[in-house]
Parts: structure tokens; sequence; C-alpha cells
């Protein structure tokens, strides 16, 4: 299965993967519609690593689609699930935002959402063929890899 | 002092519609321009701050953002332009020397652009690239007065040595501390697929990067800096800088800032010191001072190395070539006031020197005449924009051509001519690890793949046009130029007929 | 062909059946469940009642979800005994079905206080507040003007009240304990619950309980033990809950509160398992034998128990106590010990109603309880179920907001790259 890869060596911190995660996730498909006008939260993290308080590095951090998903696993309404390719997807139908997965992803990689109603986390971007974070990377700090990728890409 | 006149030489404008807060821009100005003001949720910008480096503007993804000349006026004056007087300011407040970057951006005559190429009509018909054989190959180094055979058509000859470039285009001097390690990876890993050479300037080779030593030239030059047996034969060939097109008659000075463990290690020099290149190379007084420097790079790698001589193309050029080429070398470099720098004074950067397109002419035409042009390479610098500049070089007699800031803008330099400040927000002249992250060779080396790439299909296409199948039958065939716009004199030094003649 | 059969159709016996379903293509798997409804998310009901949820949302699992995984479901089902020696169970009604391994994940009911004068057979206008027939049962019987009792200041009693809301007249909370959910709160965070729950019309009468109701058929009025008399139209009983274990009974499984079994979730007996709400777990911190009712432990439980079913060694991880609950808007996320610690950090701003609260024993995160700061809790519960030591950290987490950053760079890439098998 593919899934999304980031590089900490590559990152730029400079959140252009957040801002195209908005618009892929917002009704609206424009970059400026999508953040004036809609609600939406990216389903990313960008996180920092400081050193005597100045951010040294950073890396992203998207839903590691886990093999044995704990989210899955505590959600309450079955909202959270993970489809026959392993992608993990939350129904946001279904969902009720009670914070069950956020309470025990590992990664902190599940955000609330704006409104408190749902949650936000990666799907892929299922139906864009390739996920919007991947194709807007200034950098290519962020890939889409399989599994003998990922052996070729840590060697 | 307080009161500081300083002014805003760029101004950030920003369309409030488009943009989004997303502070892509406060996150990649390295120069502060940008910045968030949460209380009202907007992004502001400090005009004085912007370098017009465009990397906002390039990564805004709703493109709101656009850099224009600071619309401050003087009152008009032909004479003291805003310029001048922006730089009295400048030196009443800090009493330093004016600093710039890249090559000589005033308005003299750009010969290249004066210069026209012939094309083949019904006789000697024109050859397409793309159906017939058409060769860019070039081999750079001291070739023999004449070739012997044996009986059976075997070389006797004993030839010296050569380096053979797939096309007769080069990545100029550029030391690692003046440009980032990605982007010296870029330069190594582009020459090796594209099978020509780039060059370490005077910082001394990494270790790491010895494995592209085929495509490598080391630079020896007046501070010596990474000098030792192992780095002279680790590259395919060994340049003698004597001096630098953008700063003739000065030395070098890389900050101490920027010379953090990796650069200290290969500079061999101590963390956070100064390196300073002296204006001379404290052992060469003479032609004959210099001869001995090539015969001891020489004998250090066994004679199997060529070793190349750079010099600043100056008013006495001609001669100096004809005195470097009887010191032995095996290529002459020349290099046009025009070419870039991380750090130049920028009174020498705008004043000395003169165009490498009158220097080129003169040298050739002066080693032609001595007799002398077969014992060594031309290879000319200093602002190749082009492939039609590189066939004008070499019709006018260069064997290749090094290119230094074309290769820096292929890799995102936007010459911006801040590079001195260490803060380059693409990556390129600058150690800050954040920034030098933002060079990823992986993509950039292929950048640098397809501009050579490109231009050497334009050299070949130019060459079929012209009727040659071979770029090594264009050399000095200044048959195949024609000036314009251009005077007796320059006419003359150039060694070309006037359109139409 | 083996043939599984699960007792119960709640989160771990749907996960044990997804999980022999991974692991063994053919075998017949069947779940049986005493309740009329497919498998609905038993924490959902309060979102049931109160309108939240539409009842085709309470649904765990899509319609022909089982029917794809070839997975038999057998509703108004229930087991009545077991027998070992033939490998059959009975149900009531005289059906018999035979199995090869057996599953029993018959959850919990809740449990009833003695009090005086209180009769479930007769008393129409008192409930329990487990199922999702006891949702719909209560939402029939309310109407505007109710005067509501909840008896249980739990996560399902205030879960009730907030379920109530808007919908009757007066809702009043009883507790012995001081304050609200005594077992998963500490003082200072249950205040800030209590507080924000009395801002939207919740009342609370803590430390008393219901000593006394009165009324035959209906129940008009209750005592309370600090002597109160309060009218009662609607008494909802949520007192706590105990493992259903009557089947497990049948056939002398070792029990103690709950079903005993081991880290394969085996009980004493061959070939029989047990997982979720009916079994002891061990508690990750004292490794003593406890109920816990939680649901993603559930889950967990019974995916192990499939997986040893299906013949895959899988071993259950100690079970400590993760809850997310919000109520009007306020999110609460509380693990692990959260009472007593030698040590605690806690960062309070009660404008806005945010309390991140820190128990740290022993260079060990053993418990927190978040109150609308909620963002990365997961890495704080990974931290006490990896038993991860604090000085080994990348930061203090004490000291700012926790990230995957406070892992080590070796530790983070190796997290992030090694196949994910959490």
């Amino acid at each position: 299965m593919k899934k999304v890869y980031a590089f900490e060596t590559k990152c730029l911190g400079c959140g252009l993967c957040e801002v195209y995660c908005r618009t892929a996730h917002s009704k609206f498909k424009d970059v400026v519609k999508a953040h004036n006008r809609d609600n939406v939260i990216s389903a990313i993290v960008i996180e920092n690593i400081f050193r005597q308080s100045k951010p040294i590095s950073y890396f992203v951090l998207q839903c590691r689609h886990c093999l044995s998903p704990r989210c899955v696993k505590a959600c309450i309404s079955g909202a959270m699930h993970k489809d026959e390719q392993g992608i993990v997807h939350n129904d946001k139908k279904r969902c009720v935002g009670c914070l069950s997965c956020v309470s025990v992803c590992p990664f902190g990689a599940i955000k609330k959402s704006r409104d408190c109603k749902t949650i936000s986390k990666c799907d892929l971007c299922v139906g864009y063929g390739e996920p919007l974070c991947v194709k807007n990377c200034p950098n290519d700090a962020i890939k889409l890899l399989d599994e003998n990728e990922v052996e070729v890409a840590l060697k | 002092m307080s009161l500081s006149f300083d002014i805003p030489v760029f101004e950030v404008v920003r369309n409030e519609k488009r943009c989004i807060q997303c502070q892509v821009c406060v996150r990649q100005c390295f120069n502060s321009v940008h910045s968030y003001d949460e209380d009202d949720n907007v992004v502001c910008t400090d005009d004085i701050k912007c370098v017009n480096c465009h990397r906002c503007v390039t990564l805004c993804p709703t493109r709101a953002l656009i850099i224009k000349k600071y619309p401050l006026e003087f009152r008009e004056n032909t004479n003291w332009t805003s310029n001048a007087i922006k730089e009295i300011y400048k030196q009443s407040q800090t009493g330093g020397v004016l600093l710039s970057s890249m090559g000589n951006p005033k308005a003299f005559p750009i010969y290249w652009d004066k210069i026209l190429l012939n094309a083949s009509q019904v006789t000697n018909p024109s050859i397409d690239p793309l159906r017939e054989p058409m060769e860019t190959k070039i081999m750079i180094g001291r070739k023999p007065e004449k070739l012997d055979f044996d009986v059976k058509g075997k070389l006797l000859t004993e030839m010296p040595p050569q380096v053979e470039l797939s096309t007769p285009i080069m990545f100029s001097a550029m030391s690692y501390g003046s440009i980032s390690r990605n982007a010296h990876e870029s330069l190594a890993r582009a020459a090796t697929e594209l099978g020509i050479c780039y060059n370490t300037g005077e910082g001394g080779l990494n270790r790491d990067f010895y494995k592209y030593g085929k495509n490598t030239i080391v630079q020896v030059a007046s501070g010596r800096f990474g000098v030792h047996k192992e780095y002279l034969s680790a590259g395919i060939a060994i340049e003698i800088k004597i001096g630098q097109g953008a700063k003739p008659g000065i030395g070098g000075h890389l900050p101490g800032k920027k010379v953090g463990e990796d650069v200290s290690a290969t500079r061999m020099i101590p963390v956070g010191s100064d390196a300073i290149s002296p204006a001379p190379h404290h052992d060469i007084y003479s032609i004959e001072d210099l001869r001995q420097l090539i015969f001891s790079l020489k004998e250090t790698t066994s004679y199997k190395k060529p070793v190349f001589v750079k010099i600043a193309a100056v008013h006495n050029a001609a001669a100096i070539a004809s005195g470097i080429v009887r010191a032995g070398a095996d290529a002459i470099v020349v290099d046009g006031f025009r070419g870039g720098t991380g750090a130049a004074p920028t009174r020498v950067r705008d004043n000395v020197g003169i165009p490498i397109e009158l220097a080129l002419a003169a040298i050739d035409q002066r080693l032609v005449e001595e007799g002398i042009r077969n014992q060594a390479s031309l290879i000319v610098a200093g602002s190749i924009r082009n492939s039609s500049d590189i066939v004008k070089a070499v019709a006018l007699g260069a064997d290749a051509v090094y290119v230094g800031s074309a290769a820096v803008i292929a890799l995102g330099c936007h010459m911006c001519h801040t590079c001195s400040t260490g803060k380059c927000n693409w990556g390129i002249a600058t150690q800050e690890p954040e920034l030098v992250k933002r060079l990823n060779p992986d993509i950039m080396y292929k950048r640098l793949v397809n501009l050579v790439s490109a231009w050497n299909h334009e050299i070949q296409e130019m060459l079929g046009g012209m009727g040659i199948n071979a770029i090594e039958s264009l050399r000095g065939n200044r048959l195949m130029l024609r000036g314009i716009d251009l005077n007796e004199k320059e006419l003359k030094v150039l060694g070309i007929k006037y359109a139409g003649e | 062909m083996m043939k599984y059969l699960i007792i119960g159709n709640s989160a771990a016996g749907i996960n044990a059946a997804d999980a022999i379903r991974m692991n063994d293509n053919k075998g017949n798997i069947k779940i049986i469940s005493r309740e009329k409804f497919r498998a609905y998310g038993r924490p959902l009901i309060s979102y049931y009642l109160s309108g939240k949820v539409s009842p085709e949302n309470m649904y765990y699992r899509s319609e022909n979800y089982f029917k794809s995984k070839n997975i038999e479901v057998l509703l108004n089902v229930e087991a009545e005994n077991i027998d070992l020696k033939n490998k059959e169970v009975a149900t009531i009604g005289g059906g018999k079905i035979a199995y090869d391994k057996l599953l029993i994940a018959t959850g919990s009911g809740p449990f009833i206080p003695h009090i005086k004068g209180l009769d479930m057979c007769k008393q129409e206008n008192v409930f329990t507040f487990l199922t999702y027939e006891d949702a719909i049962k209560l939402k029939k019987k309310i109407t505007k003007k109710s005067k509501v009792i909840v008896a249980g200041a739990g996560f399902i009693g205030l879960k009730a009240a907030e379920g109530l809301f808007g919908q009757v007249g007066s809702i009043t909370v009883v507790d012995l304990a001081d304050r609200v959910m005594a077992s998963i709160l500490d003082k200072q965070s249950a205040d800030i619950v209590q507080t924000h729950m009395e801002q939207n019309n919740i009342n609370f009468k803590l430390k008393t309980s219901v000593c006394e109701i009165y009324g035959k058929n209906n129940v008009s009025t209750v005592a309370l033990s600090n002597n109160e008399i309060l009218d009662c139209d609607i008494l909802v009983i949520a007192v706590g809950v105990r493992p259903n274990i009557d089947i497990a009974n049948t056939i002398n499984l070792k029990t103690k509160d709950g079903i005993i079994v081991n880290e394969y979730m085996q009980t004493s007996k061959r070939d029989v398992y047990a997982a979720g709400d009916c079994v002891e777990s061990l508690d990750l911190f004292s490794g003593d034998s406890k109920v816990f009712a939680l649901w993603s432990s559930a889950s967990n439980q019974g995916e192990v128990a499939g997986f040893n079913m299906a013949s895959v060694e899988m071993k259950a991880p100690m079970v400590f106590a993760v809850n997310a609950i919000s109520f009007f808007g306020l999110q609460l996320i509380s693990a692990g010990v959260v009472n007593a610690s030698t040590s605690n950090n806690i960062v309070l701003d009660l404008v806005k109603s945010e309390l991140c609260r820190l128990n740290i024993l022993n260079d060990n995160l053993v418990g927190f309880v978040l109150i609308n700061c909620e963002q990365r809790a997961g890495i704080y519960t990974a931290l006490i179920s990896d038993r991860v030591k604090l000085s080994e950290l990348d930061y203090d987490i004490t000291s700012r907001d926790v990230g995957f950053s406070v892992y080590s760079k070796d530790e983070r890439t190796k997290k992030y790259w090694e196949p994910c098998k959490r």
C-alpha cells in the first residue's frame, strides 16, 4: 500500500502542504476560497524542532495508516474505519467528534475540526490521484511510496 | 547614529483579497520581511529588508505577492542618480567599502548582442542535427605540433593529458563555502551525468565529493585552501587561479560565519576563522614563477593532469596569455568583467577589467600570430548567458566556456545580488543549515542537466545552420560572424567584418 | 473448516470476527446477539437520545458489511448454556449451535443498587441507560415537563443528562462521591466539568444518594440520604456496570468480578475465549486484575482473541483507562492515574476552561487530564502505554505542548519508518 512519507532532511517547514491539504478537503477547490470561505482544517501536523527556542528543523506528520490502527478500535461510532486497501478513513457523517481517536493516536496525527463536531485526518487524497501535499511540496520532502520504495528511500 | 537615511529599494505589494494568511512567506523569508500580526490576522511587510529574491513570490500559493521598485523618487538628475546618492548615504553611515555580488551590472556594451551568426543558403547546405551526425565533443589540453604515425597508421606521438567534454560547457569555479554543500553536490552530479566538468573553486574538495573526481577540476588559488596531494589527484585537471573577472587584482574573503565544521575541514582552517585569499600569489611575481608552480603541480600529479591558468580579462590580457602558454599551461581561462562573484568591492566590480568578447578575440589572435595557439586550450568565462553566446565565443576562438551565473540561476538564483550576506533564501550562497535544505540536489541537479542539454541541442542547431558538423570546425572561424552597431576599432579587435560586408 | 462462535455483537465480538476473518478466509463465523438491533455504537445512545445521531447512523458497521465478510449474525438469539463436551451452545428457545472455538463477549449490564422501594419490573419510569433499547424507551417517555433524576454522576449518568438536555423540565444528578466522574477525574478537573454542566442547567446533588423511592407503578418522589425529598418523573439509574457472566457461570469458568483470562484471552476451559467488558484485565500500573469497561480495550481484546482463535498467536497488552468525552462542547480526555500521584504538573486557564494535568511518577507519565486542550493527547497516551522514561525524551513534557518531536531523532525515525504495527 502506498503511504505518504515525509523526509525531515528535506522539509522546509514552509506550510504549503497544509495550504493544499485544506484546499483538497474543502468544498471549494480554489485555494483562496477554501481558506477565506471554508472552515476546514488541514490533516497535516507541522512540527518544529527547537534548539534554544529557535527552530532548526521541521517535519510534517500525517496519519500513518497503521496496520492495526488504535483510532479505529477506539472509535465508538464506527466512523473510523480501514478500507480494503488499508487506508484509514473517517466517515464524517457518522463521526460524533468524541475525540476517542485523538486520545489514542500515538503520532498525534488526528486533529479536531474547527467546529469540534468531527475530526480531520489524512485520507491520502483518494480521488486526486496524487495527494496534494505530495504534489505541491516545493522541495520533494513529501513522497507517496509503497513498501519497496520505502526500502530504497531509506538506503 | 539614530537617524538612518536608508530607504527601501523594493516595495512588497500584497493583494489582500488573495492573501490567505497561510504565512508561507513569513516562514520562507530569512530576511524577516514578512510577519504575522495575530491581533488583526494579517500578514505585514517591512519593505526595507526586502532584497527582491522572489522566494515569497514563488512560493505564495495564491499569487498574492508582487515586488516592485520602491516608488520613492529623488529629484531627477542624470549625474546624481538615486543609486549614487544612496551609496553615499550608506558609506557615510558605515564608513566601509561598498560590497556587491554577482557581475558588473553597468550599461557597458554587451558585444555578444552585437555579433550575428551566419547560416548556409544554397551552397554548402545546412545540416539537420536530428538526422545527421553532429559533434559537440571537445578535448581540453595541449595539442602536439604534429602527429607521427607508424606504417600501420598507429599514433606514435605521445599525447599530453586531455579533458574530454561532451559539449564545450563547464561549470565555473564556485567554492564550497561560498556556495552551499547542496549546490556543490548539484553541480557535481550534473557534470557527471552530462560528461562535462565542474570546478571546486578555491575551497578545497570535501571527501564526499571525490567520487565525482572524473568530472572535477580542482582549483589552486592564492589562499591555497584545502590543497594537498590527494586533492590535486582527485580531479581530472588542476586550475591555478590568478584572477577573477568580477574583481581583478583583488583577493577573496570568506567570512568566518560561513566557516562551519564541514567547510573548515575541507579548507583546512579553524572553524569560524575568516578565509582570506591574498590578492596575489605570494610565490608568483613573474612568468617564470608561474612556470614553477605549473610544473610543481604537474610533478605532483605525474604529468597526468592538465594544468589550467585562470586570469581576469584585463588590458594586457593577450600578452599575459602568451606568457601563460609559454609557462607551460595546458589551458588558459579568461574571465570577463561581467563574471559573477559572491562578494566584491562594488567599485572594483563595476570599473575594473574588460569585456570577455574583446579579451577572447585579442588573445586568440595573439596566440595564432605567435604560432602557439595549439599549445593551450582557451576557455572563456564571464557571463555566458545562452547557447548563442557559446557559439559566438567558439567562433571567436574559444575551445570551451565556463558558466557560473547561468548555472546558479538554474539552481534557483534570482539575481538579488546579496550573496555576501549569507542569507540566500534559495539555499545557494549560504551555509545556514535551514537555508541549505531548501536546495534539494535531487531536484536541482536535473535542472542543470536540462539546461546544458537544451543548450547543447541549440548549439547543434546553429552549427547545422552554418553547415558545420563539428564544433571543432567552428573554432576561430570568424567568417561566421558579423558585427552590428560597432565602430571600426571594435570590429578590428574582434577581428570580424561588419554585417553586409 | 473451523467453526467460530461469538456470543455478543459489540466491540469485542465484532473485532474478534474481523480478526478471525483476516487470518482465516474460509472458517464459518457466527455472531449471536440477544439484542434485536444490528451492531451499534453503544456509547452513541446518548447522542441518539439528544437527537445528534439519527437512527440510521447508530450502526457500527454498514448494513452489508457482515455479508461481505461472510460473517453470519443471528439477532434475538440468547445463549442459555454451553456444552463443553459436545462443543455446542444451547440458545433460549431450544436451538443448538456447534463451535470449534467459542468467544464470550457478553459485555456488561447495569448495576442496580439496593434502594428501598425500587422495583424495576413494575415502575415504568425507572430506566437504566446502557442499550439502544434503553435509550429508545427513555426517549419515548420524556416530556418537556419531566423532572429527571439521574442516579450516578459517572460517564453514563452525565452523558444521559447531557442527552436529555433541552427535552425535559429539569435534570438533577445525584452521586455519593464528592465530585463528578470520581473514577477518572481529580477534584479540580471535576469541578470544571461540573461548573460547565451547571451552566447548562444540569443540577447536582453530590455526597448523597437516592435511598428511597416512592410510587408503586410510577415513581413520584425520591428521598436522598441527606433527607432531601425530590419530585421525580423519570429516574435513570446509572451507578455503574457489572460484567455479564451468567453464561460463563453455566460452565464454571474461573471468574472474579469478570471472567478470568490469560494474555491470549483464553478462559480456564479449552477453546473458550472471552473478551471485552465481561473479563478481568491486568492493570498497567498495579498489575492487579480488574474489570475495565472501555470500548477501545474491548475492541483490542476482541482482536487479540480473534487472532488466537484463528491460531495466530497474539498477546493482549495490559490495560489502563483512556476516556474521551465531551459535555456541551467541553472536551475532556482523561487517562491512567488521575487522582493520587507524587508529582503533577497543572496548567490551568479558568477563563477558557482549559486544563492540562500531567501526573508523573518516577520518571514516567502515569496519567493525564486534558480539558479543551486535547490536540496531541494520543502522544501522552503512548508515553503512558509504552512506559517511556521521560528523562530520555528530547524535552521536558511539562515545559510546552507535546508533539511527536518529543522523541529523540532516532526514536522518532524508528517509530515513523518501522512498518507500523501499532
